[in-house]
């Protein structure tokens, strides 16, 4: 919960800024991949899915034209350490992102690593706009809650973590988490887009906590 | 000379819109009748005590059905902050704020997404306390914004709160005298 002292916020207008809006957004290291040659030794390809239940009704973000990018998506923090995420969470960890889109396999590339998605959230309003000192900031982000656990064995190449499935009530909270496994379709579409030179493993995220 | 001559105008008003905002007495319906049947009353109490302002304004953030203005109006009065309108619905308060001489102007704001402890889910008309609440700051770095946390008490109670309500202006000659009543039988019993 935050508190805002409008009077350093001057007379007239400011300029309504975030992060996002003002191109801060680093680019992040974990890629998606689209042939095996962008997966460099050291490297997994790591096969999942986000999905949100209910769906994200189409006017429910509201994005200006530079964040059409964030629309149906959802941003995954992951780091090989256990943090406590809201304590110690930095903008440099969102170099360590997977960018999901809702409910599409996903296809990326992540260091050989056992790793933790720490958080995980949904852009929901980024746009630059002029208003007035004592307009409401909306903030931006409306999170999908839970920790996460990922197995990697020595010698994985390419792991599948599942669908993870957020239940969301009226007010955004999480309501449920299930992490779903759908391996048997995972992988043949897994053979389809990459062949059959290397194995998807099934290795389904953890839940571990809030 | 005309630019500037809107930018005037336009920051006035800013300023008069800010103004409604921030007086906070009186309580919207948004074309709502006091007395339509399927209004609820809905409050709740927040100490500021140790706050750096009082508390003049608060708004109810209506998360469902979606509407088109997405927050209703709450009156204050001593910490007590309650709206008369409200329709069936999923709410919750959003944020609140007030002024003072040495402090200025603060706006205090819950998440916007997420549930917080004043969450309500209304299916049928009634009333309902979405609970008692102190203030507290929360120690932040020097260049963080300012962060606090609502801490539950106990007192006043939900009782207590609706004896005051039931005396303030607006409840004479509406349904809102009855159905008061009627309540606090019900806690008393």
């Amino acid at each position: 919960m935050t508190r805002i002292c409008s009077r350093y916020a001057g007379l007239g207008i400011v300029l309504a800024c975030s992060l996002l809006a003002m191109g801060c957004v680093p680019s992040s290291s974990i890629k998606p991949v689209e042939n095996l040659t962008q997966v460099g030794t050291g490297s997994v390809i790591v096969v999942g899915k986000i999905e949100l239940e209910p769906g994200l009704a189409p006017d429910e973000q509201v994005l200006g034209s530079n964040f059409e990018e964030f629309r149906d998506l959802a941003l995954v923090i992951t780091d090989t350490e256990l943090r406590t995420p809201n304590e110690t969470m930095s903008l440099g960890d969102l170099t360590r992102r997977i960018n999901a889109p809702m409910g599409q396999t996903f296809y990326v590339g992540h260091e050989a690593q056992p790793f933790y998605i720490l958080k995980s959230w949904v852009v929901m309003n980024a746009e630059i706009k002029v208003v007035s000192p004592s307009a409401t900031p909306v903030p931006g982000n409306a999170p999908l809650s839970g920790i996460f656990k990922v197995e990697m064995t020595p010698g994985d190449r390419a792991i599948y973590i599942g669908t993870i499935r957020y239940h969301r009530d009226p007010f955004f909270s999480t309501e449920k988490v299930e992490v779903i496994d759908d391996f048997a379709q995972a992988t043949i579409d897994f053979k389809q887009k990459f062949g059959t030179q290397i194995a998807l493993r099934k290795s389904l995220a953890q839940p571990i906590g809030q | 000379m005309k630019n500037r001559s809107n930018n005037i105008y336009w920051v006035t008003l800013m300023a008069l819109f800010s103004a409604t905002l921030l007086s906070g007495c009186a309580s919207m319906g948004d074309g709502r009748s006091v007395d339509d049947p399927t209004n609820s009353l809905v409050f709740a109490y927040i100490d500021m005590d140790d706050a750096p302002t009082d508390m003049s304004y608060a708004k109810l953030q209506q998360v469902a059905p979606k509407s088109e203005a997405g927050y209703w109006g709450m009156g204050t009065d001593e910490g007590i902050i309650v709206n008369q309108y409200i329709p069936p619905g999923s709410f919750q308060i959003a944020h609140f704020g007030g002024n003072s001489f040495l402090m200025g102007e603060h706006q205090y704001s819950f998440p916007t997404y997420g549930r917080n402890a004043t969450a309500v889910t209304i299916e049928q008309p009634g009333i309902y306390f979405l609970g008692a609440y102190k203030y507290q700051d929360v120690d932040t770095g020097f260049f963080e914004a300012g962060k606090f946390s609502m801490e539950p008490i106990t007192s006043p109670t939900e009782q207590a709160l609706l004896k005051t309500i039931v005396t303030m202006d607006w409840v004479k000659g509406t349904q809102w005298e009855a159905r008061i009543r009627k309540r606090l039988m019900e806690l008393s019993q």
